[in-house]
């Protein structure tokens, strides 16, 4: 490939990474995206031979003008500045690819290329700017190192000058157009010095000391939009969110992943009104501070534990899941079915917490405030479900307290309560009525994303009575306020269920898509215990992908996960603990090593062996690459020399003039000479000796194609000229 | 060239890239944005890979230079480079190499774009001296800005090396003396016996046996050699290297180093048209010759004289059957050498 064309696309490749990582940013519009990389596109075909690009400068600079004045404007109508200087760095980039026509114009390009990056990391911390940044760093490479050569042609090159003449440039385009400057080796050899940057890049970020969040920007990411999770909640909505992809939390489980379905409690809502669920007006905003105890915040009671329990009983005697959260746009933390503890790590070693965990009054965690970073958390919970006959003896509470669970909307259609009642109708024991409902919903009511809604009726009795389909919302809505009408306290509960197994990463990843609702049903002797009227098989979105996506986007989400946690919000907490972690390797202290420790004596001899063959490869390898002293590389340039020869040889063989075998080029032409033949052909073996002689042996480079060309046209001149005597074979 | 002490110098856009990379950290460090970390660790990768690979590049280098059998004073030469990459696997990119005199660049730059592995490479520059005498070459300057151009590496490559070079030769007219007296003419003839003289460009009609294969496959087309008969001619050029003033003026100074010229340019007008030639100064002499060998060692001995300030006596005795000249920052003459006796 041509040296200038392998410049261009190289240097193409370099900036559409630069460009490709900005443009992903959520900030840059559709237009944007195809306005750039359309102009891109084009500007590939703008080279100086084909088109008179000073003709357009008049027209580039009052485009120019007005881009900058629209991109002002838009900042003074609340735009924002970065995405509207990212915006106007594209157009001068796009200008630049235009009008390139030396060294320094790309140059220039590469300079706006850099800067978009630079830019990028602000509006684009998603995985894809990993990928684009390693692809810079390739390319980058290869264009700089192409670009210095270029350079130094435009500015050094000069003709080997003859005694008298004057030095003079040689025309660059000569060379700019040569094949034989850089190739494949040196391609391939560049790649491994980017490899080895990007290495070093790694390393020093990795050990370069943070000093903390800084000083007026800390780490930043736009929250997860939740639907369900703020003070009110209009049923509906969920399916709107069915089938979002979108991660909201990954669970990682220390004990093992446990058996069956989880459901991850969010919020709760006590109101129900005009198919609205919120949170009684005497509770809106009343959170209650936790108190730690070795950093563990005791949030809810569960069954059968102790009033006060103890770190150790906790830690011992529940499941613990570590979650990292997304930054979502509310301030709910989540933690599998009710969860009893929570336990948060500091931000920064010896520095404050990711959050303050605070109790709802309904049994919810929150943060303090929104986040705009993940947070990490471990959460313990039981997840066990009270026994049929422990639950059977509780009895309906009469304690007023607690009436605010049965709460109805004024003039609320009869036929609900009369429903109720002839559901339940034989049952006596609270827990029996709560079976029968629960069953009732499951089997005679079907799950649809698809809905309809009237808005003379109420959602829930026009789910029960002439729909009689929904999705999740409307089953637990249904169940909570068929409860009420029998006077059982019951509450409606929004979070997610399941969550999809991620066996790369060993975590659960639990999405928008995953979004669920369901019951959660008083019991005296019990306290809350949850309950699901969905039809089974509906909680979860469906999984029906083929396997080969299901395991792309399982790595994919891996990536991203390790990602945000090791790269977007590394900080010192992460650097000491790495640090700690070498120190421990090092020292053989940490208990990742005791493998190693065991089987010091086994690793060791592997090494060495290793290191044995390596070096008795690289011996062999050299031994074989030794070239015999009087060796000359035959090259295929000088190969074509021999070869033209070789023809010219069989040309006068016809003709009665063969060299013999032991005559060197320069005895068979005297014999030539001597033996009458023509002196025309004399002359033409002559020179064409002449050429054999320098393009073999006398050239410290490779035969040019022209020099071949030259010869090759001797040779065909020899084959018209020749009129030798038919006889006479030379002796 | 492994081992040798390495000079860096920052480019011009080296030291932007320094800055740049100087705003990067701290905008890292002030806004605490991971990315721009990242950012700033593949800077300073970049500034350390170009350290790296500038190295390897200039690994492994010799340096060798080769002028013209002969340098004129005032005359521009070719002194060839001759790179050689002796590593076995990596090419070398963009190397600049420097001729240093006594420790002093020359200020004329070869470069070399590519220079493979296990190859030479070919380059010269031209150069003028504009004074006759011994230079002494030190050594090389041999630098490179690849592989992005941050930064220029040099080592320094000791090369030690002479040239003499020799007064510039003028055409000209032998002076009006014993030689136009006798009305002899003096005639050069070439000839295929005798010393060797020169090489040309190959004519039609030439002896083909006196073609110079070797030259002529370098060249790229046919030249042969001649060669000069004895003709018998026989001249002395005396020439008075001796300072009148100890402390010359600038233009006495130009005065001399006129005469040394006319002196050299005389030998060689003789040399050529086949005299036996010699030179005699006050503190030098070069015994009878031919040829341009003899040239060359009488152009040599011009190029070294010095003058002197005492009073000597010439250093070949004055009695010689042949013509003589007499040559001076004065001026020139043709005597008769029964009177130089």
């Amino acid at each position: 490939m041509r040296f200038s064309a392998i410049h261009k696309l190289t240097s193409y490749l370099m900036l559409l990474s630069a460009v490709v990582a900005l443009l992903l940013s959520p900030e840059m519009s559709t237009v944007t995206v195809v306005l750039t990389l359309s102009g891109i596109f084009l500007s590939w075909f703008a080279e100086p031979s084909r088109i008179r690009l000073e003709r357009f400068t008049p027209l580039w600079n009052i485009t120019t003008v007005g881009v900058f004045l629209y991109l002002i404007t838009d900042v003074f109508r609340g735009g924002s500045v970065i995405t509207s200087g990212a915006c106007f760095l594209l157009f001068v980039l796009i200008n630049k690819l235009f009008n390139r026509r030396t060294s320094k114009d790309y140059q220039q390009a590469y300079v706006i290329g850099f800067l978009i990056l630079v830019v990028s990391t602000t509006l684009n911390t998603n995985v894809s700017y990993a990928i684009c940044f390693a692809l810079f760093i390739l390319f980058a490479t290869w264009a700089m190192a192409l670009l210095h050569l270029r350079r130094e042609m435009e500015e050094n090159y000069l003709l080997r000058h003859s005694d008298g003449a004057q030095s003079e440039k040689v025309e660059v385009e000569r060379i700019l157009n040569s094949r034989r400057i850089v190739g494949r080796s040196f391609l391939v050899g560049t790649s491994m010095v980017s490899v080895g940057i990007i290495v070093i890049a790694t390393l020093i970020f990795t050990f370069f000391p943070r000093i903390g969040f800084g000083l007026f920007l800390g780490h930043r990411r736009g929250g997860v939009s939740m639907v369900g999770f703020s003070e009110r909640v209009e049923l509906g909505h969920h399916g709107v969110i069915r089938d979002n992809p979108q991660v909201v939390m990954r669970v990682v489980f220390p004990g093992g992943r446990p058996r069956g379905h989880l459901r991850w409690r969010g919020s709760a809502f006590d109101h129900y009104e005009d198919g609205t669920w919120s949170h009684g007006q005497d509770l809106i905003g009343r959170t209650r501070a936790l108190q730690d105890v070795d950093r563990l915040y005791v949030v809810n009671h569960a069954p059968g534990m102790p009033i006060h329990p103890s770190p150790e009983y906790l830690r011992r005697n529940l499941v613990r899941q570590e979650i990292y959260l997304e930054p979502l746009d509310s301030t709910i933390v989540f933690g599998a079915d009710r969860p009893v503890a929570l336990e948060v790590q500091p931000l920064t070693v010896g520095g404050r917490l990711f959050f303050v965990p605070r109790r709802g009054p309904l049994g919810e965690i929150r943060a303090t405030k929104m986040r705009t970073s993940g947070v990490r958390y471990a959460v313990y919970s039981r997840l066990t479900t009270p026994a049929a006959a422990v639950l059977r003896s509780s009895r309906t509470i009469q304690d007023p307290r607690w009436s605010r669970f049965l709460q109805l909307p004024a003039r609320y259609p009869a036929r609900v309560g009369q429903l109720a009642r002839r559901i339940t109708a034989g049952q006596t024991s609270l827990y029996d009525r709560v079976v029968a409902i629960q069953t009732y919903l499951r089997q005679n009511y079907r799950y649809t994303l698809r809905l309809t809604h009237d808005p003379g009726l109420d959602p829930v009795d026009e789910f029960l009575f002439v729909t009689r389909r929904g999705h999740c919302e409307y089953f637990a809505s249904a169940m909570t306020i068929i409860l009420r009408h029998l006077g059982i306290h019951a509450r409606n509960v929004n979070g997610f269920a399941g969550g999809e197994w991620n066996d790369l990463g060993q975590y659960m990843a639990v999405r928008q898509g995953d979004a669920h609702a369901w019951v959660e049903v008083l019991f005296d002797n019990i306290g809350w215990v949850t309950v699901d009227p969905t039809p089974a098989g509906q909680a979860t979105a469906a999984t029906g992908a083929a396997w080969y996506r299901r395991a792309a986007g399982q790595l994919w989400d891996t990536l991203r996960l390790r990602w945000f946690r090791y790269v977007v919000e590394y900080d010192l907490g992460k650097q000491v603990s790495l640090l700690q972690g070498i120190r421990g390797v090092l020292s053989m202290s940490s208990p990742r090593t005791g493998w190693l420790q065991r089987h010091l004596r086994l690793v060791l001899a592997v090494c060495v062996g290793l290191l044995g063959l390596a070096a008795l490869a690289y011996w062999r390898r050299r031994r074989r690459r030794q070239t015999p002293p009087q060796g000359i590389a035959v090259t295929r340039e000088s190969h074509q020399a021999t070869q033209l020869y070789r023809r010219m040889l069989r040309l006068l063989a016809r003709r009665g003039y063969a060299k013999p075998a032991g005559d060197t080029p320069l005895e068979f032409l005297d014999r030539l000479a001597r033996n009458g033949c023509d002196p025309g052909c004399v002359l033409l073996v002559d020179r064409l000796t002449r050429w054999y002689y320098q393009l073999r042996y006398a050239m410290d480079h490779e035969p040019l194609q022209t020099q071949l060309g030259e010869f090759r046209a001797m040779v065909g001149e020899l084959q018209r000229s020749i009129t030798a005597p038919r006889h006479g074979a030379t002796s | 060239m492994a081992g040798k002490r390495r000079r860096l110098q920052f480019t011009r856009e080296g030291k932007y890239f320094v800055a740049l990379t100087l705003g990067i950290g701290f905008a890292a460090i002030n806004t605490g944005n991971n990315l721009l970390y990242l950012v700033l660790g593949m800077m300073l990768a970049f500034i350390i890979g170009s350290g790296v690979l500038s190295d390897v590049s200039l690994w492994s280098l010799e340096v060798r230079r080769h002028g013209p059998d002969r340098i004129f004073a005032g005359r521009p030469f070719l002194m060839g480079i001759d790179l050689t990459n002796t590593k076995r696997q990596f090419p070398s990119f963009s190397i600049e190499v420097e001729d240093q005199l006594t420790g002093q660049s020359l200020d004329k730059k070869c470069y070399f774009l590519k220079v493979p592995s296990g190859r030479t490479q070919h380059t010269s520059y031209r150069h003028t001296f504009e004074r006759r005498g011994l230079y002494r070459f030190s050594g090389f300057r041999v630098s490179t800005k690849f592989p992005f151009a941050l930064f220029r590496k040099s080592t320094t490559e000791p090369s030690p090396g002479e040239v003499v070079v020799f007064p510039a030769i003028h055409p000209l007219l032998p002076p009006a003396g014993y030689c136009a007296e006798t009305g002899e003419r003096a005639d050069g003839r070439l000839d295929r016996r005798g010393e060797f003289y020169a090489l040309r460009d190959y004519m039609d009609g030439d002896d083909p046996r006196d073609i110079h294969w070797r030259k002529s496959a370098r060249l790229g087309h046919l030249v042969i050699r001649q060669h000069e008969a004895q003709l018998g001619r026989r001249i002395a050029i005396f020439f008075d290297n001796h300072h009148l003033d100890s402390s010359p003026t600038p233009q006495e100074l130009t005065r001399e180093e006129r005469a040394v010229s006319q002196a050299a340019s005389l030998a060689a007008h003789y040399v050529r048209v086949g005299y036996v030639v010699r030179l005699v100064t006050r503190t030098a002499s070069v015994g009878p010759g031919v040829g341009q060998s003899h040239l060359t060692e009488i152009l040599r001995t011009l190029a070294l004289l010095e003058f002197t300030t005492e009073e000597r006596p010439y250093a070949a005795p004055a009695r010689w059957g042949g013509e003589c000249i007499f040559v001076s920052p004065g001026g020139s003459t043709a005597f008769n050498p029964a009177r130089a006796a």
